[in-house]
């Protein structure tokens, strides 16, 4: 076979031919070539995400490299699209064998994932490269070597009296005064030594404080160390053995026993690590923060901030926290995002290689009129949330009856075309609809969300189970029922 | 052996018509329904059709006659003995259409087709010819009446479809290459693998198409894209070619081509078909059809299967020189009708012949540039 095809190897040109003579439903899908293409791209596309310098430290582009790959990614499927629309087995009458619509929706499903995966390269290789240049640990134990040293140069500046406040705890206040410290005390405490908080307040404070000291029963001094930690944790330690610094430990590192270290040396350190952290450009994070400039009634933590410039040194910490542990969650929901992507588009394509080109854009014309009128009708009858869920079940329930009834008619008609696209592009979300009526119905039962043990869970795996169970319906159903449905009203005449 | 085909290939051969020779023996290794057989034809045409095609009036080498024995030879094991029955396809009875816009009406007609048989469907523009041909190829639903295709039993649509190829006039375009296309055809039609590249090359080679295969669409006139629409369907092996105005792109040349292809096509042994065309080629479609129906503001008004003689009398086409009166005074002793058609003139008559009427012209130096006998043609209803 003669081809024109670029880049595509022997193998290819011969499993092309391979399935053109052997298997016109694979060949018509051209998955083959999708996915020999889409991983040449994607070489390309890691290999290019490597070679372009850019710096973990600074904020990341990938913004720019998802939009671009999604846009080749566009121009990919167009072209896919072109190709596909050749040949249609279905539309040419040709061999009907067994679970050929569920073979052909599974290969534009597979070509689809393909097309979309691309698009989570860059960011993959962001991550890598992260990675590659800053260790878990090493980033803590920096941002901790920051901490320390600068208390150390700073000692004479930093505030060394922990704040303390005492209090006398009751069961409930009898006359609540908000005061200017955002807390709640009894009004007659108020400018007095102890001030007088209920038992809520007690237990809240005693998560908080760095340091409790019991008087008695109902009396107690809460202390708060000063604020060390000049830096922004991020939660850069949410995955490491190594933990940050809170301002306790480096009061007991540095303040409680100072011991005068060797200025220049430490200086020399300090000055070596902030480098390291130190990224020469424009930072979309701390843009808007005005680091130059320390107020009139600036602390001394505004002072360092703005002497060691962290402003910076905090933005590097944060990109570089953004790129090494975007993958350690949020993951399900790009799995999500990246199925249904692929599922929506292969379902469209199945439908436009199923139906008439005519009665596929009077199916989205159908569906953009539904929306408007359903929307004027529940913006006017002041609706509810699970009316906007009754009125799709009704619409799937109406478009069932018109397609079902395709087995009895003598001829083709737009409007059973239109409702047979309908409830195949829509039996996938069909589940989902239904678990979100049932939990909106349920959740009344609850007032103000107060569900019983148990309940989010149980009501997050429905969601799961349901979303599973419109996939699972729609390749069990492809067969018996859809391509029948099509190939039924596909073949017969026109009036 | 097929002796038909055998004594024709012998009748071409002595009139030196190697190009038909090569199409008949092709047809006789299809004939035989084996592969290797068919390969080889396929491959000895190849070999010979370019030096047949191009150098006309030469004499090919004498390897071309032994290579003719010993495929004749070999097609004469292969060959099934048995006879070809005439199996009904379609038969339509009485079927009508209305379209709910416009005036047109088809009004009842009957016809039935068995394998072998082509069936000629003529009419002026605008008159139902499509009508009725996309009505038989279940495309259309009739009002009234009924089409029963004969060798399906509770079919859908899906099936008749593939039971029936329909060629529309304006032959959709085709993609990509050629050749990739009636690949394509091949094997959505079961043939797979070997047979599939065998049947592909074989009907290239079968439609003089092989040197264009691997061109595109744009790359090949439109009397050629009528010809791989044909070779793509018959690929298909439909029980029921149904072609609208097929003849519309060709010229001449090709449209003798294409018709002579045609009636050979229906006689397959391997895979006997039935063919409906609808043309305005009228005498062209009579030489190869075995019946014409004429279609004349959506009312059948003759079938020449049925209704041979609903007209009395000879009639033939002259076109001449000389006025009309001359020609009245030339007949004025026979009881003749004389009707000009702007062009040529059609003269009728119940006592004379038409080998009559020209002696006549001949004898009274009348200059006859053009003459057809119409008298079983259905050219007399236009």
């Amino acid at each position: 076979m003669k081809t024109k095809r670029p880049l595509t190897p022997s193998f290819i040109n011969q499993l092309d031919k391979y399935l053109l003579l052997n298997s016109p439903v694979t060949w018509t899908a051209r998955t083959h070539l999708v996915i020999y293409y889409a991983i040449l791209f994607s070489a390309v596309l890691t290999v290019l995400s490597f070679i372009v310098p850019t710096d973990p430290r600074n904020d990341s582009n990938i913004f720019a490299w998802i939009s671009l790959t999604a846009l080749l990614a566009a121009i990919g499927f167009i072209v896919w699209c072109i190709f596909l629309f050749r040949f249609n087995v279905f539309k040419r009458f040709g061999e009907d064998k067994p679970f050929d619509a569920l073979k052909t929706f599974l290969l534009y499903f597979i070509a689809v994932l393909f097309m979309v995966a691309p698009c989570y390269i860059p960011p993959a290789v962001e991550s890598i490269r992260a990675n590659n240049a800053f260790g878990n640990d090493e980033l803590v134990n920096d941002m901790n070597s920051i901490n320390l040293k600068i208390c150390q140069l700073e000692y004479d500046s930093l505030e060394h009296s922990w704040y303390g406040a005492k209090y006398i705890v009751r069961e409930s206040l009898t006359d609540r005064f908000y005061d200017s410290d955002e807390e709640t005390i009894e009004r007659s405490s108020q400018n007095k030594e102890y001030k007088i908080i209920d038992t809520a307040s007690f237990r809240q404070k005693k998560t908080m404080a760095d340091s409790v000291v019991k008087i008695n029963d109902s009396t107690w001094h809460f202390y708060t160390c000063p604020n060390y930690t000049f830096l922004t944790n991020y939660s850069l330690d949410e995955y490491t053995q190594s933990k940050i610094f809170n301002s306790v430990k480096l009061f007991n590192l540095v303040i409680r026993d100072y011991k005068t270290p060797d200025f220049s040396k430490t200086k020399k350190e300090l000055d070596d690590l902030l480098k390291k952290y130190s990224s020469s450009e424009f930072s979309f994070l701390i843009s808007d923060i005005p680091v130059d400039v320390v107020g009139r009634n600036g602390n001394y933590n505004d002072k360092i901030q703005n002497r060691y410039n962290l402003a910076h040194i905090n933005s590097s910490f944060y990109n570089i926290k953004e790129k090494k542990y975007r993958w350690y969650e949020g993951n399900e929901s790009r799995i999500k995002f990246w199925l249904y992507i692929s599922l929506i588009f292969s379902l469209l394509v199945f439908i436009y290689r199923h139906t008439t080109v005519k009665t596929f854009f009077l199916t989205i014309l159908t569906g953009i009129i539904l929306l408007i009128l359903s929307g004027l009708f529940l913006a006017f009858s002041h609706f509810k949330e699970e009316t906007v869920y009754y009125l799709i079940l009704l619409y799937y329930a109406a478009f069932f009856l018109i397609a079902v009834s395709v087995f009895g008619r003598k001829t083709r008609t737009v409007i059973d075309g239109i409702a047979i696209n309908m409830i195949t592009f829509f039996i996938a979300f069909m589940p989902i609809f239904a678990t979100l009526l049932y939990y909106v119905i349920d959740e009344k039962n609850y007032i103000r969300q107060n569900y019983p043990n148990g309940y989010t869970e149980q009501r997050d795996l429905h969601y799961i189970i349901a979303q599973l169970a419109g996939f699972v319906l729609l390749l069990v159903l492809i067969e018996p029922l859809f391509k029948r449905l099509f190939r039924n009203w596909y073949s017969k005449p026109e009036q | 052996m097929n002796p038909s085909i055998h004594a024709e290939v012998n009748e071409h051969l002595r009139h030196k018509d190697y190009s038909l020779v090569l199409r008949r023996m092709l047809d006789l290794s299809y004939d035989t329904g084996n592969l290797s057989i068919i390969r080889e034809a396929t491959a000895w045409s190849r070999q010979w059709s370019s030096s047949i095609n191009s150098q006309q009036g030469n004499e090919p080498g004498e390897q071309f006659f032994t290579d003719i024995n010993q495929l004749l030879e070999k097609a004469d094991a292969a060959l099934k003995r048995e006879e070809q029955n005439h199996i009904m396809l379609l038969d339509a009875v009485n079927i009508s259409k209305t379209y709910s816009k416009g005036n047109f009406k088809l009004n009842p007609v009957s016809i039935s087709i068995q394998n072998g048989d082509i069936l000629g469907v003529v009419g002026e523009n605008g008159n139902g010819k499509t009508t009725l041909l996309r009505c038989l190829a279940g495309q259309l639903y009739p009002d009234n009446g009924m089409v029963h295709y004969s060798l399906l039993s509770n079919p859908d649509y899906y099936n008749i479809k593939n039971y029936v190829a329909f060629i529309p006039q304006r032959i959709p375009r085709w993609y990509g290459m050629l050749k990739d296309n009636l690949h394509f055809s091949a094997s959505i039609a079961g043939m797979h693998g070997e047979t599939n590249e065998t049947m592909v090359e074989f009907m290239l080679e079968r439609l003089n198409l092989t040197q264009y295969a691997d061109l595109n669409w744009n790359q090949i006139s439109s009397g050629y894209r009528t010809r791989f629409e044909l070779a793509r369907i018959l690929l298909q092996k439909p029980q029921l070619l149904i072609l609208d105005e097929p003849l519309a792109n060709l010229d001449i040349k090709a449209q003798q081509t294409i018709l002579t292809d045609l009636r050979y096509m229906t006689a397959w042994r391997n895979h006997p078909m039935g063919i409906v065309l609808s043309s305005q080629q009228l005498h062209e479609v009579e030489k190869i059809a075995h019946s014409v129906m004429m279609i004349k503001n959506g009312s059948c008004i003759h079938h020449s299967f049925t209704n041979d003689d609903a007209l009395k009398g000879n009639a033939v086409e002259v076109e001449t020189t000389t006025d009309k009166e001359t020609l009245q005074r030339v007949f004025a002793e026979s009881n003749t009708a004389i009707q000009f058609n702007g062009g040529f003139y059609t003269i009728t008559s119940e006592s004379i012949s038409a080998q009559q009427i020209i002696e006549l012209l001949v004898r009274n130096n009348v200059t006859v540039t053009y003459f057809r006998d119409i008298t079983h043609s259905t050219k007399r209803y236009f």
